[in-house]
């Protein structure tokens, strides 16, 4: 077997070294783009958790304002149920049923539609009509956290808390 | 020599077709008064900026007269203060025929006597017209009634030649007009004009627009009696009784006496009277029902057959636009009055098909005046088989801060999907709050309308409900 020359030897030891450093290269790069999709991982787990804790802290401030305004009105309901609610009343329920809608957009309900704001145009609707609203808005938040509070277990309580406290 | 009919309606009268759910005025009987009355607090709470300098003038005149009075000038009072009943409005409360007495002269007594027995109303002057029924023991409704016809003479005059153009009434040159007031030098003035003459009296007819028309004023004395009155009588027994004493009777007896304490003490009728323009809300329009309901439906029918008659297309457009003028007045009046034709604006650029005077008190009409922030309501008639984008966008252009935000297109069909998205955009693409709302009455609208009329119903919720869809659509 002829022996390689000196110069046959030191090409060899270019491409070598040429190859090692593609390798290494290579590597680093496949380590960076690991790391950013890590990254982009751990920001999209953090959005969606953060957009449950979002959804999770909207719905408890609108569970308990259609409580609330349920529970009067239905009292009202109870004496008067064809007396006229005042603008005050439609103005706030148009707002729960604005944020409600908002919330539950996305969810393919059946009963959205019933959700839509109370057009008074001169007469406010009867006390009977509105507590029927409120009804369907608090069974519309109700079928939403029957559907989101296995995702909502998993997201902890504590930044919610948090927020609260600050 | 035919026998004078006990009834003669104005339409049987001139052989025309019209009834008074249709017409924007009272249909006068020409063989006898109708017992109705001008009242003058419809003039003052309108929001009609004309009819309210009617009221202003028909106090200027009793100002001007308790002036004169005070400058002890009594010749020029009773020139003044000289109200004989017009006739020609065919309004009183006498049994039989067109001829009531009216006040004349004797007016001038009665308030010479009011104002040299109390300083108390001297000083204060009148609010109303109406007050005087409180104030003298000779006025009564139909006196105030004759009071406001002889001062609003020269607008009945005007308004009449309006209404018998409209409904081809025919007109008469040169009429005599006696006695009708110059506001300018505050004299009484003799003049010919062209008006409707009565066929049967040969007087001229003058017509009265609904409007301003009640079966008693809002401010009348058997309502001051049964309330603020009481604050001036004496403890039991108030009144002198005796067995089988009507309450006609019972009120005629304490009116002496209560006019006699209401001169001395003004607070109680100024209680009143504050009382009564606080309530002003519920002093609407008011006609006799005789008979209301069998109109109703005929009246309907009529309309509902002519309006499936009539062929689309700018040839019957002037006919259209009458059309809906009358279906229009028979599904919205009194709450939406005085409709004219074709309004210019000042610069005569621009014309309307119909604005109403927007005067509801509740429900849905208010709610579009303090919303849309006009007393005005504006509609466009459309005889066309197709609504277009660019009909929409002409009445989006007249929609502003005269007419309100608020316009409503008469049209023939029901609207198409792109133009129906024309008029949402126009709503959100609005500037400011307010934004603009076009309405749409199509054919099948106005039908639906005119069924509930013909029932007896009110077509308001019909067109509230056609607002709230157009509202909930567009949310």
């Amino acid at each position: 077997m002829a022996r390689k020359t000196a110069a046959e030897l030191a090409e060899a030891r270019k491409v070598a070294a040429a190859a090692r450093k593609v390798a290494t290269a290579q590597r680093v790069e496949a380590a960076r783009l690991k790391a950013e999709a890590e990254a982009e991982a751990e920001r999209l787990a953090d959005e969606y958790e953060a957009q449950l804790r979002a959804n999770r802290a909207k719905f408890r401030q609108l569970e308990s304002a259609a409580d609330g305004m349920y529970d009067e009105i239905e009292k009202l309901n109870r004496k008067w149920p064809t007396m006229n609610v005042t603008q005050h009343m439609v103005a706030r329920t148009n707002k729960l049923l604005g944020e409600t809608r908002d919330l539950i957009k996305d969810e393919q309900d059946l009963f959205i539609d019933g959700l839509a704001d109370i057009v008074a145009a001169g007469d406010p609707p009867e006390t009977r009509d509105v507590v029927l609203i409120l009804r369907e808005a608090k069974d519309a938040l109700t079928r939403y956290e029957a559907k989101h509070k296995g995702e909502w277990a998993e997201v902890s309580e504590e930044e919610d808390e948090e927020d609260e406290d600050y | 020599m035919s026998a004078t009919p006990a009834h003669l309606p104005l339409p049987a009268g001139f052989k025309l077709s019209m009834s008074q759910a249709e017409v924007d005025f009272v249909i006068p009987d020409l063989a006898t008064d109708i017992p109705v009355c001008i009242d003058p607090f419809l003039l003052y709470k309108s929001r009609d900026a004309t009819l309210r300098a009617l009221h202003d003038q028909l106090l200027a005149v009793f100002s001007h007269g308790f002036s004169l009075y005070e400058a002890n000038d009594r010749r020029g009072l009773d020139r003044l203060i000289d109200f004989p009943e017009v006739n020609a409005i065919g309004f009183g409360y006498t049994q039989s025929g067109i001829h009531g007495s009216g006040l004349g002269w004797h007016l001038n007594q009665l308030v010479a006597d009011l104002l040299e027995s109390s300083e108390e109303v001297r000083t204060r002057g009148l609010k109303h017209v109406e007050e005087l029924q409180l104030l003298s023991v000779g006025v009564g409704p139909d006196r105030v009634s004759d009071i406001a016809a002889g001062v609003l003479k020269t607008s009945l005059i005007d308004y009449t030649h309006q209404q018998a153009r409209l409904w081809k009434i025919p007109i008469t040159a040169g009429v005599p007009i006696a006695h009708y007031l110059d506001p300018a030098d505050m004299e009484w003035r003799d003049g010919y004009f062209d008006l409707p003459v009565n066929p049967l009296s040969g007087l001229p007819v003058l017509l009265v627009p609904r409007r301003i028309v009640r079966l008693l004023p809002w401010i009348n004395y058997p309502d001051f009696y049964s309330n603020e009155a009481k604050l001036l009588l004496p403890p039991q027994p108030r009144l002198p009784r005796f067995p089988g004493m009507t309450k006609v009777k019972r009120l005629e007896v304490a009116k002496t006496e209560l006019v006699q304490k209401a001169r001395q003490k003004p607070a109680v009728l100024e209680q009143y009277i504050s009382r009564k323009e606080h309530d002003a809300a519920n002093a609407e329009p008011l006609l006799p029902v005789s008979g209301a309901d069998e109109e109703l439906k005929t009246t309907s029918q009529d309309l509902r057959a002519k309006l499936k008659a009539l062929s689309t297309g700018s040839a019957a457009s002037a006919d259209y636009q009458g059309l809906v003028y009358e279906i229009l007045n028979f599904l919205f009046e009194p709450e939406l009055t005085g409709g004219e034709f074709e309004v210019k604006t000042y610069m005569g650029t621009e014309r309307r098909d119909l604005v109403y005077w927007n005067e509801a008190e509740h429900s849905f009409w208010k709610y579009v005046r303090e919303t849309y922030n006009s007393p005005l309501l504006m509609f466009e008639c459309k005889n066309t088989a197709a609504l277009e984008i660019d009909h929409i966008n002409q009445t989006a252009a007249y929609l502003g801060a005269r007419l309100g935000m608020l316009g409503i297109i008469a049209t023939r069909s029901v609207v198409s999907d792109a133009v129906m998205r024309k008029i949402y955009s126009i709503y959100n693409d609005s500037p400011a709050l307010p934004r603009k709302v076009v309405l749409v009455f199509s054919d099948a609208d106005m039908d639906a309308m005119l069924g509930i009329r013909a029932a007896g119903g009110s077509p308001v919720p019909y067109a509230q409900n056609l607002y709230r869809q157009f509202r909930s659509k567009v949310q």
